[in-house]
């Protein structure tokens, strides 16, 4: 009883508490992932960090806030992504496409100038880079721009680049678990929060962000369209021989 | 009726000069008399010595160095006019009285901008960040407002009691008549204007013609002085030269600032806006450079011009020092104003600002770095998107579009675009994030495609077979895999005898139809 009269003087500080400095953030979507982030989402104008092999669910964990974000009319920057973004999928996860800008950039100065301008513009509602590894001696430049602007700003990178301390005020790692019922399986390791220590991993499915949402390649009803691709088993060997 | 006189002095020589920050010692010369003589002279001249009338000889006496120029008189016409543009920001009743002169009606206007004075402060304010010096006097009559400038009296009169004892101070040099007739009034002992109308008026007009009486009954407002409006161009043009060629980018963007204020008050005297401006960047003995500077969105901001030519000088080494810079702005749009929300916090709309990260960022990384995508209705995976240029549309378009007949797309654009924001109604169909621009061909061990090691079919077929009717016929079953590191892939095999035989009938498949191709089309991420 006389400890929770010290707690509710507020004299004493538990480490597991985020403080209150932690500035607007917006939900993942995931519940179990959030009660882990600081502030309870991802943060906004600031850097965070996701290292995720290609194609391990590193996009999809973005979707949400990308669909959230739609009402702002801002644009989502994709920065030199690998690949193409995907119209459709974009759509069916809920993005409002008018607002998705493509940048195909070359070289790493041209990426980080584009990153810095969008960070700053205030005209991003979502900035997202992809680089081979950190750009460390820019990080620093990054996230001031970040600061000046209200984006959520995330960097992907391969998993592997070590414990090197980042000026981002979050870095989560993201590996797919390999399970048969549940292909959307991820864990997720929070490398570096703000006003917490590194903690999880957490494992959360992210089964409805992998493909359309409505349909799932492991949902048990099977979509109309399947007959119309002439109806043929599932799996391999079908191939007209 | 109160006119507004903007007379510039140092015209013949500041089109020449006003190009650079640092004006050196420079002078307009004219035949007269068979000698060269000054006509102008800028004020690094004067200081020299230098002054009107002085014999050419003479002033390169005074001053080594120094840069002479022919008149220009096409070159002073063009400045008055961007003059007379600009004035139509503080009244619509604007005239021209060449050479020197812009006349401004300003009865209605004096309201608006606080009073005749400080109207008169903020033009001339403005007139000198363009680079010219200026005298400016305010009238009730246009001819008298136009004299009292001219000789340098930077006053505001306003009634016609005052006008006239204004005017009598004048000198004669004031007056327009021929040099003969003006040393012959010089002669008789006439120094000022008020000698000249202490003058019996028959006798003067029979003397030095009735022009001379009439000019000064105009003056006084003693006769009616109807006066031309001015109108503005359909289209923006403004060239400037360089004493020296040029190679510093700052300066070249010095002057592009003058050009752009120019073309600033130009489209806001037309109540325009332009999405596109040309520079010619003239060399010597070499083709021009020619930059083309497209925003996103029409609007008439300078600053905004000058930041996308900055950077796109920061991008484009250019072919050599620069001798003129010309700009050019033709396709006028409607302006469309920049709306503020009444209640504060919500802040203002977004599109102006996301059209200004466009422009930069194509502006510095070339146009054919930034897209919008766009959703086509079509079965093929790779025809049902599509990159365009980067534009910022508005979410709800505010003018209804123009109904096209019978419910049919525009017909510029004959793919099926799915307007953005428009609901979709989507078949749920398992697509990746991703998209690989070109399918990858997948190496494949006897009937099992690889990637990193062999490959898991998880889900699939989902059969695509379109396109026959344009000549880019697909027939693929798509699978979706799993690799050994847990990626999962979006690939297909082609259907051999289908794909292309189908296209060209005559020749055989391809391959046998024993070994699939297989290709990596996407990856879930």
């Amino acid at each position: 009883m006389k400890l929770d009269g010290l707690f509710e003087r507020a004299r004493i500080w538990r480490g597991g508490e985020t403080p209150s400095a932690i500035g607007a953030v917006v939900p993942t979507g995931l519940p179990d992932l959030d009660a882990l982030l600081p502030g309870g989402g991802w943060p906004r104008g600031a850097l965070s960090e996701v290292m995720a092999e290609e194609g391990h669910g590193a996009l999809s964990l973005l979707m949400p806030v990308l669909a959230r974000l739609n009402r702002e009319g801002r644009w989502f920057a994709f920065i030199a992504p690998p690949y193409l973004p995907c119209a459709y999928a974009l759509t069916a996860h809920g993005v409002d496409l008018a607002q998705v800008l493509y940048v195909s950039l070359r070289s790493d100065p041209e990426k980080l100038w584009g990153l810095e301008q969008c960070l700053k513009s205030g005209a991003c509602a979502v900035v997202l880079g992809w680089f081979p590894q950190p750009p460390v001696r820019h990080l620093r430049r990054l996230q001031l721009a970040a600061g000046s602007g209200d984006s959520v700003a995330c960097l992907f990178y391969p998993p592997g680049i070590g414990e090197c301390s980042t000026p981002a005020a979050l870095r989560i790692q993201v590996t797919r678990v390999d399970d048969e019922a549940d292909p959307g399986r991820v864990t997720i390791r929070i490398v570096k929060r703000r006003g917490g220590w590194p903690c999880g991993p957490v494992t959360v499915s992210l089964r409805s962000f992998m493909a359309s949402p409505e349909c799932s390649p492991h949902a048990g009803a099977e979509p109309a369209d399947r007959e119309a691709a002439g109806g043929q088993s599932h799996g391999q060997g079908s191939n007209p021989s | 009726m109160l006119w507004l006189a903007l007379h510039l002095p140092q015209l013949p020589i500041e089109v020449h000069t006003r190009a650079s920050e640092r004006p050196l010692p420079a002078v307009v010369a004219e035949q007269q008399d068979g000698r060269s003589r000054v006509l102008s002279a800028n004020a690094p001249a004067a200081r020299g010595g230098v002054y009107p009338g002085l014999a050419l000889p003479a002033a390169h006496a005074l001053i080594a160095g120094l840069y002479v120029y022919r008149r220009d008189e096409q070159a002073e016409r063009a400045a008055l006019e961007h003059l007379a543009t600009l004035a139509i920001a503080y009244t619509p009743v604007v005239s021209l009285a060449p050479p020197h002169t812009v006349l401004l009606e300003i009865e209605g206007s004096l309201r608006l901008f606080d009073g005749a004075e400080r109207l008169l402060q903020r033009l001339h304010a403005e007139v000198r960040r363009l680079g010219y010096t200026a005298s400016l006097a305010i009238a009730p009559t246009p001819a008298g407002a136009e004299w009292l400038a001219r000789a340098g009296r930077n006053i505001v009169v306003r009634d016609p009691d005052a006008l006239r004892a204004a005017l009598h101070q004048l000198p004669l040099s004031t007056l327009e008549v021929a040099r003969e007739k003006r040393a012959e009034l010089h002669d008789l002992g006439i120094r000022t204007l008020r000698d000249l109308l202490r003058l019996p008026r028959a006798g003067l007009a029979r003397r030095f013609g009735v022009p001379l009486v009439e000019d000064m009954d105009r003056a006084l407002g003693l006769r009616a002085d109807p006066r031309a409006r001015f109108q503005t161009p359909e289209s923006f043009r403004s060239v400037l030269h360089f004493p020296d060629a040029v190679i510093d980018a700052e300066a070249l963007l010095f002057t592009a600032r003058r050009q752009l204020l120019e073309l600033s008050a130009f489209l806001q005297a037309r109540c325009a806006a332009v999405r596109e401006t040309t520079w010619q960047l003239r060399h010597w003995r070499k083709p021009p450079s020619v930059l083309r500077i497209e925003s996103s969105l029409a609007h008439r901001n300078a600053r905004r011009f000058l930041d996308l030519l900055r950077e796109r000088m920061n991008r484009e080494a250019l072919a050599g020092a620069v001798e003129s810079i010309e700009l050019y702005a033709g396709r006028l749009e409607e302006y469309r104003e920049e709306s503020a929300s009444l209640l504060t916090g919500n802040a203002r709309e977004p599109l102006h600002d996301r059209s200004l990260l466009v422009d930069r960022l194509r502006a510095r990384l070339g146009a054919d770095s930034t897209h919008c995508l766009d959703l086509l209705a079509d079965h093929r995976p790779e025809l049902a998107q599509r990159l365009r240029p980067a534009s910022p549309a508005p979410r709800q378009p505010r003018a209804p579009r123009p109904a096209a007949g019978n419910g049919r797309q525009p017909a510029q654009d004959p793919s099926h675009r799915i307007p953005a924001g428009a609901p979709v109604r989507m078949t749920p169909l398992s697509r990746p994030l991703w998209l690989l621009p070109r399918p990858a061909p997948l190496a494949a061990s006897g009937a099992r495609p690889q990637w990193q090691g062999d490959l898991t079919l998880e889900s699939g077929p989902e059969r695509i077979e379109s396109g026959w009717w344009d000549n880019r016929p697909v027939a693929r079953d798509y699978y979706i895999a799993r690799a050994r590191n847990g990626t999962r892939l979006w690939i297909y095999h082609e259907r051999p005898g289908c794909t292309r035989g189908r296209a060209r009938s005559a020749s055989p498949p391809q391959l046998p139809p024993s070994t699939p191709r297989w290709f990596l089309h996407g990856l879930f991420s």
